[in-house]
């Protein structure tokens, strides 16, 4: 069993690094004229990638702030490993959309489309993990 | 009757033969650029008959005959100046097609659409990789400003005409590519004026002047908008890829 103040602090630490840097990511692109027009596509297909995942960690985070709820509370360790390294692979995967453009021949709007099936299910399934990792604190 | 039917039928199809003999002939097709040798050339460039102008370029250079030939084999006639012209752009700049074009006191050879990496100009025929990033300056401007792809095409001039060039004349992505295209330029050729297929049947006296234009046109690939031409820099990239091309 793990602290689940520890935990939660990991796996929040986790998703606002990522969505950070990829948010700041599509500003700059955004600065810089890159969709040229389109970039109303791509933060439509960014944010729900991201966002209900960010707001789950975020309402348990001012939960917690609240009434301090489970900040001694236990958590299983398979189910934080899982909640984690799911989180991981879905966000280096997501990332890779972004950053790893520049050396492929796709452009990002086909990348979105060809990835977009594969990365929703992945979104999905850590979504779950993540979901039963705040459920499951003793 | 029958040998009456048969003889009938006979001359009908002769007729016919005779008369429509003529017909899907492209203007100018039967022209072949020979080289300095007298022989024909591996056929690509077929005259195209109709007057042509040259539009505004990216960058443009004059460029003297020993820059481009060796000393002693300045082409004696016009054909022969195409002939060798159509050989660097074939063999040197790997241009898939040349078409020449008559214009006011001279000829225009003008080669097909190709893309190539700004970072290298003399790579070409690698045409998915060309939209990758070969290098960090390449991926963070890719990354933060878009991938451009990068398309060009040249027209040499030889013409006594001290400025072939219209600058106030554009030209888009979508006309250009079809400029050395044989069924396109064959195409408008039929419904314009035709010049003399022997245009090029002239000696190549002092007065014909050698000029180089390039065209190049960005595409942005994250947006629908069609590749634009650039209208200035690239001087100095022509100038080095001109000295590669003409490699005696």
């Amino acid at each position: 069993m793990l602290s689940m103040g520890r935990c939660k602090t990991i796996l929040g630490a986790i998703w606002a690094v990522f969505f950070l840097g990829l948010f700041i990511l599509l500003i700059l692109q955004v600065g810089g004229n890159k969709y040229d027009g389109n970039a109303g596509a791509v933060w439509s297909w960014f944010l729900p990638m991201i966002l209900p995942t960010m707001t789950l960690i975020i309402g348990v985070f001012l939960l917690d702030v609240q009434n301090n709820s489970i900040q001694e509370a236990k958590v299983n360790a398979t189910v934080f490993y899982l909640a984690a390294g799911g989180s991981i692979i879905y966000l280096i995967f997501l990332s890779w959309i972004f950053f790893g453009e520049p050396y492929t021949d796709k452009s990002i709007f086909t990348a979105m489309k060809e990835y977009g099936t594969p990365i929703s299910v992945l979104q999905g399934i850590v979504n779950s993990f993540v979901g039963v990792f705040f459920m499951n604190k003793k | 009757m029958t040998a009456k039917l048969s003889i009938a039928i006979t001359t009908i199809a002769i007729l016919s033969a005779v008369l429509f003999s003529g017909c899907g002939e492209q203007p100018g097709g039967n022209f072949k650029p020979v080289n300095s040798n007298g022989s024909n050339t591996a056929g690509n460039a077929a005259v195209n008959k109709v007057s042509f102008i040259i539009p505004g370029s990216t960058a443009n250079k004059a460029l003297e005959w020993q820059d481009v030939f060796k000393d002693g084999e300045k082409p004696a006639t016009l054909r022969e100046a195409a002939g060798k012209l159509e050989r660097f752009a074939l063999s040197n700049g790997k241009y898939k097609e040349i078409r020449i074009h008559g214009i006011n006191g001279g000829f225009a050879l003008v080669t097909s659409m190709q893309k190539f990496r700004l970072s290298d100009w003399l790579k070409t025929g690698d045409e998915e990789k060309a939209t990758t990033a070969g290098n960090f300056v390449e991926y963070k401007d890719y990354l933060l400003k878009g991938k451009r792809s990068y398309y060009r095409f040249l027209i040499f001039s030889v013409t006594t005409d001290e400025n072939p060039e219209s600058p106030e004349v554009s030209v888009s992505f979508e006309d250009a590519k079809k400029w050395a295209q044989a069924k396109a330029a064959a195409a408008s050729a039929r419904s314009t004026t035709a010049e003399s297929k022997d245009m090029l049947d002239v000696p190549l006296t002092e007065g014909y002047q050698l000029k180089a234009f390039i065209y190049v046109f960005e595409k942005n690939e994250s947006s629908e908008r069609p590749p634009i031409l650039q209208r200035s820099g690239y001087g100095e990239g022509f100038e080095n890829y001109l000295n590669t091309l003409f490699v005696k």
